[in-house]
């Protein structure tokens, strides 16, 4: 491209100044005017995060471009607002080798499922073990594991393959126990602008008199600002007997984490009441939903209509999408839809909008299912593990953000 | 009632009131009383400016049709490079919300896939790093530069 051309025409490159209008001149080759900077910006925005890391090379403005915080959270809010094809994260096992896997799906790209590997990077060599895998906030996900041979957090971004790790073997208030048994959430404080994990460490006693396993929790929530763990005492739950239910049936919806449990309320109660204990990560308080008696047999929570709503199944081959209409108030549970008939279907994972429902089949298969047009898409899974079986998915988006020198936040 | 647009190479469109204020920018001067004479465009060819106003005189047409719609729009944005480029530029200056956010699309859809020199070389950028800089930043993100 020759100097003379570039001269010829008034369209020139210029950081820092906004251009309305640019007098333009075709050129007869592949070489196109420049760009406006506002321009750039809203073409750059709608780029996935590996073009954009991609190209930082490109010029030093772009690389600054792609770093700056504002910048950052206008990609976020443009890929959060894109709500047909989201990609989605399943947890699961192989029961083989006894190993968890992330698999991250493309609907960009095909469609199919693969492995989010993440065994190469610098995160991979810490992490050895891990165990579960938390909801996506501005494009990080929480992962829980072994690291270094002790347990421990990660906030990961997968999409940019950097993390920061919270131990929590550090605290004194926080004894050493095994994996099992144990419950976390991993949270954002929209008015501190805080990342938040919460742990609870479940104590069981057995009652000699009425032979009734009590439950104690204690719960600690680490703050990523004030880089520590606090333990929350005193709040009601420590005087209900609740035993979390130990299947991957949460969910996090509009700054509060909800998992399901049972509540053991009086001695000589017969059965026990399935509730919804949720923690508030602003305000830092629980509290207990509960369900009504005909959500039976299983339950998975899930969001549907920006309302908390749960999908009730197991009876036959119909799936019940219930919703709260007025969230905390039980009696606005309401039946929204009914969807089915399915056959071959085990169970549901998750709602993804309002439109699709991603379930599991007989043969661990993930199928993506539209509720509007009844069409059932199958996510292809390609390389290993060989058994994979599905346990939770959660909606993800991708995101630049990172925790290296500032936190940048979008409610 | 009818507006006069008239592009940079002087050609004169006439064009519904109801068309032309999908553009923002033509939609002030309406309401600000500066439309009576023609209004000049000096930023748009007449090239350019004929399919802008087509695309807007299709989303009056076809408002209610949202399936019709988008089978226009997909069909309308398959067009080379330069001739994207310039519905961009336009749809920016006239402040067209609809075409800007599909050309965007469009050309980020085209820019995805390129490398950093293909993308140098199709928007005329000059790279104003060392190459000592430049492997730097390359090195932080390997991986972004694996298939």
């Amino acid at each position: 491209m020759s100097q003379s051309k570039m001269s010829n025409t008034s369209s020139k490159w210029r950081w820092g100044r906004r251009w309305r209008s640019c007098r333009l001149r075709l050129s007869s080759n592949n070489n196109l005017p420049s760009l406006p900077e506002e321009l750039l910006e809203e073409i750059l925005v709608r780029l996935p995060v590996k073009s954009l890391l991609r190209f930082r090379c490109v010029q030093k403005s772009w690389s600054t471009l792609v770093q700056n915080p504002t910048f950052i959270a206008k990609h976020l809010r443009h890929h959060q607002t894109k709500t047909k094809n989201p990609s989605i994260l399943v947890e699961g096992l192989d029961k083989i080798e006894d190993l968890q896997y992330l698999l991250q799906s493309h609907p960009d790209e095909g469609g199919g499922v693969r492995v989010l590997d993440f065994k190469g990077d610098s995160m991979g060599r810490l992490l050895t073990v891990y165990t579960k895998m938390f909801a996506c906030i501005n494009g990080i996900i929480c992962i829980a594991g072994i690291l270094r041979g002790h347990y421990g957090f990660i906030l990961w971004n997968p999409a940019i393959r950097k993390g920061k790790i919270i131990p929590y073997t550090q605290s004194p208030n926080c004894p050493p126990d095994a994996l099992s048994g144990l419950y976390f959430a991993f949270g954002f404080d929209q008015n501190s602008n805080d990342y938040k994990v919460v742990r609870v460490v479940e104590h069981k006693k057995k009652s000699a008199e009425n032979s009734i396993t009590r439950y104690c929790n204690a719960f600690y929530v680490y703050s990523l600002r004030a880089e520590c763990w606090t333990q929350i005492f005193g709040t009601p739950i420590h005087h209900n007997n609740i035993k979390l239910h130990s299947c991957c049936n949460e969910i996090y919806f509009n700054g509060v984490h909800h998992w399901i449990g049972f509540l053991n309320s009086e001695p000589g109660d017969s059965y026990d009441h399935h509730i919804i204990l949720s923690f508030d990560m602003s305000h830092e308080v629980f509290q207990i939903i509960r369900f009504p008696d005909m959500f039976f047999p299983n339950k998975t929570l899930a969001v549907f209509n920006d309302c908390l709503a749960c999908i009730v199944y197991g009876i036959n081959e119909y799936i019940d999408i219930w919703v709260m209409r007025e969230y905390g108030v039980e009696d606005s549970w309401t039946k929204q839809l009914v969807v089915g008939h399915l056959l071959g279907i085990q169970r549901p994972l998750q709602l993804l909008g309002n439109e699709e429902i991603l379930l599991v089949d007989e043969n661990q298969t993930l199928v993506l299912y539209n509720i509007g047009s009844q069409e059932i898409k199958i996510l292809q899974r390609t390389g290993y593990p060989k058994i994979f079986m599905p346990r939770r998915a959660i909606v993800y988006v991708e995101s630049l953000v990172s925790f290296t020198g500032g936190i940048v936040f979008e409610s | 009632m009818a507006l006069e647009l008239k592009s940079s190479d002087n050609k004169i469109f006439e064009v519904e009131e109801l068309v032309a204020v999908q553009s923002e920018t033509i939609k002030s001067l309406v309401e600000d009383g500066c439309a009576d004479n023609v209004i000049p465009l000096p930023n748009v060819d007449s090239k350019t400016l004929e399919l802008v106003l087509d695309w807007c005189k299709n989303h009056v047409d076809m408002k209610l049709d949202e399936e019709k719609l988008k089978e226009y729009e997909d069909k309308f944005i398959e067009v080379d490079q330069a001739v994207l480029y310039d519905l961009l530029l336009a749809a920016n200056y006239l402040n067209i919300k609809d075409l800007l956010n599909r050309a965007c699309q469009k050309v980020a859809d085209m820019l995805k896939g390129k490398t950093p020199e293909q993308i140098r070389e199709t928007l005329n950028i000059v790279n104003d790093f060392s190459p000592e800089e430049e492997e730097e930043i390359r090195k932080e993100n390997l991986w972004a530069f694996e298939e």
